[in-house]
């Protein structure tokens, strides 16, 4: 049994089309997925795709319209009481700004410390030896339990906000965006981090981002989402040497890479794409075929399924 | 022979603080030469967007010392009178930052905020005409009606599309560009710097890039130049910084990008952070993060030199490097 099972996921908003009409809009659209104990699946898209609503609701933060999600077999949208308490003990997040998720008027001990006494995981006497670990853990001196949140780097706070994760011992951990604030030194001292974690605790990861380097660097899966909907999965090595559909084709070739120097003129980067993404999808065919170099009639017509191109390997485009 | 438009010797900015002088920006050398695009990387802090500002002489804080000097198509900006300034800002030299919407007027309709330029620094007969011509410069959808929106009607990528219009109002010699598309996502990224590029051909100005992203210096930029707590540490073309890395810091950055061409084992980030400016260390100011610092860069600051036409570099043992 897998740790997370999400089917058919949809998380509607009310919006309004263009001529201002209240509508219904389905940021999250029927996303499905699994994530196994331990394994660490990246979620990439740009931003209004869907991925940080698709998070929410797979936490049980964000009501679903439609579909289901399990962990650990139980539905967490139906959850109550202490198997609600259980579940947010085995699923923790983290976010891109940690200075929002911490009270700055409260030291890093009594943050962490608080997290312990709520959830009894700790008693009064053994808190601070408790704390001290789970700082040691994510490589922070624990002579930092007296300081406040604003005499930490952005780094630092990102550790902490880890730190206050782990207290818990999750199972799964979802990480939005964890690392777009940071310089890139940083950057990588984190995403380390995250993964000798996730090895270490065999803890699963979600990794929310719109950095294709940075998720295929730690996730061994991954979905690409666009107007949420998931329009490309598989193993994250296999899909960023060779993506399939046109809109990861689009994004691998918009990565600027150090390595670049050698292929710098534009037309060689055949940047043809002008689009974005609309607020409304259309209402047939692709959602991506307005954006997309290779669409025929069809496209705008017919919807693509979402099918097995190959083993494991899923994408929603006609032409594969 | 290439004819600077924009030279920069011995930069300094300090600022005063409750620690003491705050050395934000410390002796910097730069050059940028008609219609060429150069890069200014670096991490947050190391004084890279303030030598950005100090090229208009837009800084302003507790104390400020700015010393050196700056020279923009041949003024000399440290001292010209306000006067003449405002006449440089926006006409020789324009910026674009990373935040549109922070630097767009809520309230007035793009059209009239992309006129007003027009009107400060041109004598235009039919100012409307002029803008709806800069829109479709920029590839601005329907300008005939568009410029009668409101900077909330864009998304993030169509604001920075007028932000460059504005830029370009007065055809300006050179563009200075804040990291200009951290705040976009990669694909419309990807679009604007096609756009730019291909504006700084037609139009003939060269591009200030300031960035922490070295994979749009690689894509983007011909020479560079990699800033450390407020010294330039490398510089040189992007070819060899980037290709033939002589400083320690720079190849640490370089090993702290995650790749998707390359398959990495396990990224290395460098460790510590960037000194405080009011407490810099002793010798080289890298050298507490620096994996082959000695004793000798514990002591002595190195000196920038000259390795071979146009590669430069800050470092001791730079000969061990290469």
């Amino acid at each position: 049994m897998s740790l997370l099972e999400a089917t058919g996921v949809t998380v509607r908003y009310q919006g309004h089309d263009e001529q201002g009409r209240r509508q219904l809009w389905a940021a999250v659209d029927g996303v499905s997925l699994t994530v196994a104990e331990g394994e660490r699946v990246g979620i990439i898209g740009e931003s209004g795709s869907g991925k940080t609503t698709l998070g929410k609701a797979l936490l049980g933060i964000e009501p679903v319209a439609q579909g289901a999600v399990l962990f650990r077999g139980q539905n967490v949208h139906h959850l109550k009481g202490r198997a609600l308490e259980t579940f947010r003990l085995g699923a923790q997040m983290i976010f891109q700004d940690p200075m929002g998720s911490l009270n700055p008027r409260m030291t890093i001990g009594t943050a962490l410390g608080e997290v312990l006494s709520v959830h009894k995981l700790a008693s009064r006497a053994e808190q601070p030896e408790r704390v001290k670990a789970l700082l040691q853990q994510v490589g922070l001196d624990n002579g930092y339990t007296r300081r406040y949140p604003h005499e930490f780097s952005g780094g630092q706070r990102q550790r902490i906000g880890i730190a206050r994760a782990l207290a818990l011992n999750p199972a799964l951990l979802v990480a939005d965006e964890p690392v777009s604030a940071l310089d890139v030194s940083v950057q990588a001292q984190i995403l380390n981090l995250l993964r000798d974690l996730s090895e270490a605790r065999r803890m699963a990861v979600l990794l929310i981002a719109h950095d294709l380097a940075v998720v295929n660097y730690v996730c061994q899966r991954v979905l690409i989402m666009y107007q949420g909907q998931v329009v490309e999965e598989g193993m994250a090595q296999e899909v960023f040497s060779n993506p399939r559909h046109p809109y990861t084709r689009l994004l691998k070739s918009s990565v600027p890479d150090p390595d670049d120097v050698a292929r710098r003129s534009v037309s060689e980067l055949g940047q043809a794409d002008q689009g974005g993404p609309a607020t409304l999808k259309p209402t047939t065919g692709c959602a991506f075929a307005p954006r997309c170099g290779q669409a025929e009639a069809k496209c705008f017509v017919e919807k693509p399924d979402f099918h097995e191109a190959s083993p494991g390997w899923r994408v929603r485009c006609h032409f594969q | 022979m290439q004819n600077p438009i924009l030279t920069v010797a011995d930069l300094k900015i300090s600022f005063s603080s409750d620690e003491g002088t705050i050395r934000a920006v410390d002796g910097v050398d730069l050059v940028v030469n008609e219609n060429e695009t150069v890069a200014l990387v670096g991490e947050s802090g190391c004084g890279k967007s303030l030598t950005a500002l100090a090229l208009a002489r837009l800084v302003t804080g507790p104390g400020l010392s700015l010393t050196g000097t700056i020279r923009v198509a041949g003024e000399d900006i440290l001292t010209l009178p306000e006067a003449r300034l405002r006449a440089i800002r926006g006409a020789t030299l324009a910026y674009i930052f990373q935040d549109p919407a922070a630097s767009l007027n809520p309230v007035l309709r793009v059209g009239d905020q992309i006129a007003e330029v027009i009107r400060l620094h041109r004598q235009v007969p039919d100012v409307t005409a002029e803008v709806i011509r800069l829109m479709q410069l920029v590839g601005l959808p329907n300008p005939e009606s568009r410029r009668k929106a409101y900077p909330h009607e864009f998304s993030g990528g169509m604001q920075q599309r007028v932000m460059i219009a504005m830029a370009l109002a007065c055809q300006p010699r050179i563009l200075v560009a804040d990291e200009p598309t951290t705040a976009l996502d990669v694909t419309i990224q990807a679009q604007i710097f096609t756009l730019l590029s291909e504006l700084q051909l037609q139009l003939k100005m060269a591009v200030l890039l300031i960035t922490h992203n070295l994979g749009l210096v690689a894509r983007n930029a011909a020479r560079v130049y990699v800033m450390y707590s407020g010294r330039v540490m490398e510089s040189g073309p992007v070819q060899e910084v980037l290709g033939q890395t002589l400083h320690p810091y720079t190849k640490g950055l370089l090993a702290a990008v995650p790749r998707l061409n390359r398959p990495v084992e396990r990224m290395l980030g460098i460790e510590g952070a960037v000194p405080h400016p009011a407490h810099l260390p002793n010798g080289c100011r890298f050298h507490p993060r620096c994996p082959q610092a000695g004793k000798l860069c514990r002591q002595t600051e190195p000196l920038m030199e000259s390795v071979k036409e146009g590669h430069n570099v800050r470092c001791h043992y730079w000969k061990q490097q290469a």
